[in-house]
């Protein structure tokens, strides 16, 4: 988009916010509104151009997550680039043959999750169909904090939710846990123009604690928003600017990340598509926005339409990706391992998308140019004609090439005596070398302990 | 007979005007309501369901002549009887507790209503326990629940066991639908039918009548 096309998106959600205005599904958070002197009609709330300018000179372009590894602190803003894995998924894809995910399912991709090098984040997985919702939400948690010591996005949706990440944080940080960015969550409007109460709720006290919020509209174009790319747009700016202008009220200064995942609905059948070119445009545009506004953003993702580790989802990740990694997005969620839209993880494609995002980012790298990589010296020396292999800059430099860790390199005949392996079966093989070798991260007995009874404490079988 | 054929065609392209002329045309020139219902509305909406299966309509076409099909009915209905329009089953449609989402499920109660279903919408974050309460106030013989979110679809489940608890699950079939819910998760939680999109929720249901 051009700085007129983006400015023309930003005129248009204003007027959207000035005169259609946003329904917050949430008195206190209304009254809060009302009290800063907004215009209030019942729940809806109105916006203008200064209250927005107001907040946008408050919010930071950057902050910095700090967990419970120093190594493993992130900073969203910038040129800094978060993977997370998928996040939520109900079921787990194995073949063509689609099941309940289940807590060992949950296991084995946060295995996944802490052996890759690519992944920075945690989402939670796999919500575990086995056990009464309450009770698997607690002990998912346990599991994302346990196993890695990776940052993890809590998936905060209910106010019982945002109770367990708050408590679990004070487990993990104590009782001034949020001094610090400790508690990163993606909150979602209700599209179209509506935020309801959970949402209204988990946002004040998160920004009441000064806690990142990335706000994700996921717009659906024909059904839950304009049929039109610029509409959706318009329509997912205005949901995020309110967002932010609520947080910053709230807490002038307190992280936030401008989030998109809208999409078109397919006219055929209603359901959102994220396999689609539209798809890549509209997050690539949300990324240039946010970059436009020096915010911080969230957009993009492994994500397909397809129901198999297959070239269809290779295709449609690798576009899903690379446009938002080119355009230099900070944060992408279901970053590996979500398939099926939303509603799936497969491990198989969980290790392809991984290398994929290894590829990409090897790909981003800016070319380093130098007197040492023009490397003038060594043509000059092996002249016309000559061969490189024995030069001592070849020597130098011959591991600086990205290396594929299972993706095949080799003639047809090399490959078909190691088994003749299509990407879904290597990756399968890579997933169980990547299993063998996970190793539960140290954590204080006592932290793990209390993480352990609070997680566990309403339940009859111990972790 | 070339008016009803008109009928017919323009309740599928949607233009309500014409077919409200037309409608009053051929009870003018004498047709029976029941035959201007049976061959020129309801017969336009069998095609529409065809092609929307074949995929060749779009939901915003087939929902704009579900709406010409129901303001031609508006001018049909003083001249019917009851009993003219035969009621393919009474509905209690809506999301379950915990998913504000009701597109999809405001898409199928419309495509319900207009294949010949008396819909009674019950909104959005109904209880397993309100669920159940329509279900009896309104002798509906099927229930519809909606869930786009992995969170919420545990509340089928939960609703399905307050049919039971209010003895009420053997007189209504249960369908489900939603962007996470497949017919694996169905069968597990006991329900009798799903649908993957709005156009199957219709067949199923019509199957099941």
């Amino acid at each position: 988009m051009t700085p007129d096309d983006i400015g023309a998106v930003h005129q248009a959600g204003l007027r959207l916010l000035e005169r259609t205005g946003v329904v917050f599904k949430h008195q206190p958070t209304v009254d809060l509104f009302a009290s800063h002197g907004f215009k209030v009609d019942g729940l809806r709330v109105f916006m203008n151009e200064a209250q927005v300018d107001a907040a946008l000179a408050t919010v930071p372009s950057w902050f910095t997550m700090e967990g419970r590894n120093p190594d493993r602190h992130l900073t969203f803003g910038g040129d800094h680039l978060v993977v997370a894995n998928a996040a939520g998924a109900a079921f787990v894809l194995e073949g063509t043959d689609m099941r309940a995910g289940t807590m060992a399912d949950l296991s084995t991709c946060l295995k996944l999750s802490h052996m890759s090098t690519n992944v920075d984040m945690l989402g939670n997985p796999i919500l575990p169909q086995e056990l009464p919702a309450a009770e698997g939400y607690r002990q998912s948690i346990h599991c994302c904090l346990s196993m890695s010591d990776k940052l993890l996005e809590y998936p905060i949706a209910t106010p019982e939710h945002l109770q367990v990440a708050l408590d679990t944080s004070e487990i993990l940080y104590g009782a001034d846990w949020h001094q610090r960015s400790r508690v990163f969550t993606v909150l979602n409007s209700l599209s179209p123009l509506q935020f309801e109460e959970g949402t209204c709720i988990s946002a004040l006290e998160l920004a009441a604690r000064n806690q990142p919020i990335c706000l994700t509209p996921c717009v659906m174009g024909g059904t839950t928003g304009p049929v039109t790319t610029a509409g959706i747009l318009v329509l997912q700016h205005a949901e995020v600017m309110a967002g932010l202008v609520l947080v910053q009220l709230v807490s002038p200064g307190c992280p936030f990340v401008y989030g998109g995942t809208s999409s078109i609905s397919s006219m055929m059948t209603g359901d959102m598509l994220v396999g689609v070119p539209e798809y890549w445009a509209i997050m690539t545009a949300t990324v240039e926005i946010a970059n436009h506004f020096f915010l911080p953003s969230r957009a993009g993702g492994g994500l397909t339409d397809a129901h198999l580790p297959d070239m269809q989802a290779g295709i449609e990740c690798a576009m899903g990706l690379a446009s938002v990694m080119r355009t230099g997005v900070n944060f992408i969620l279901h970053g590996t391992g979500i398939i099926s839209s939303f509603n799936a993880v497969s491990f198989a494609k969980f290790v392809i998308d991984d290398e994929l995002v290894g590829m990409l980012r090897s790909r981003l790298k800016k070319i380093d140019v130098s007197e040492e990589t023009m490397a003038v010296g060594v043509i000059e020396d092996v002249g016309p004609g000559g061969n490189f292999l024995l030069e001592s800059h070849t020597y130098a430099h011959c591991h600086d090439y990205d290396r594929p860790s299972f993706f095949n390199r080799r003639k047809h005949d090399v490959w078909l005596s190691r088994g003749g392996l299509d990407i879904a079966s290597s990756a399968e093989k890579r997933a169980k070398v990547m299993l063998e070798s996970y190793v539960t991260p140290d954590l204080d007995p006592l932290i793990l302990r209390q993480l352990g009874g609070y997680c566990y404490g309403h339940c009859t079988v111990a972790p | 007979m070339a008016l009803l054929d008109d009928i017919k065609q323009n309740v599928e392209v949607g233009n309500k005007d014409a077919v409200l002329a037309q409608v009053q045309q051929a009870l003018d020139e004498g047709t029976t309501a029941q035959v201007v219902l049976a061959q020129g509305l309801i017969a336009a909406m069998d095609i529409v369901g065809a092609k929307m299966e074949a995929e060749e309509m779009f939901i915003p076409e087939v929902l704009r002549a579900a709406k010409t099909m129901e303001a031609g009915l508006g001018v049909l209905r003083p001249h019917l009887a009851v009993g003219d329009v035969k009621v393919q089953g009474k509905v209690v449609i809506g999301t379950v507790k915990g998913d504000l989402h009701d597109i999809g499920k405001n898409l199928v109660a419309m495509l319900l209503a207009s294949a010949g279903f008396e819909v009674i919408d019950v909104g959005i974050n109904v209880t397993p326990a309100d669920f159940a309460k329509h279900v009896q106030e309104n002798d509906a013989n099927f229930l519809g629940m909606s869930a786009l979110l992995t969170t919420t679809m545990p509340m089928m489940k939960e609703t399905l066991a307050a049919l039971d608890a209010a003895g009420i699950r053997g007189k209504v079939k249960v369908l489900v639908g939603g962007a996470p819910v497949n017919q694996s998760f169905a069968d597990q939680i006991g329900a009798d039918g799903y649908a993957s999109d709005a156009g199957a929720a219709i067949k199923v249901a019509k199957e099941l009548a």
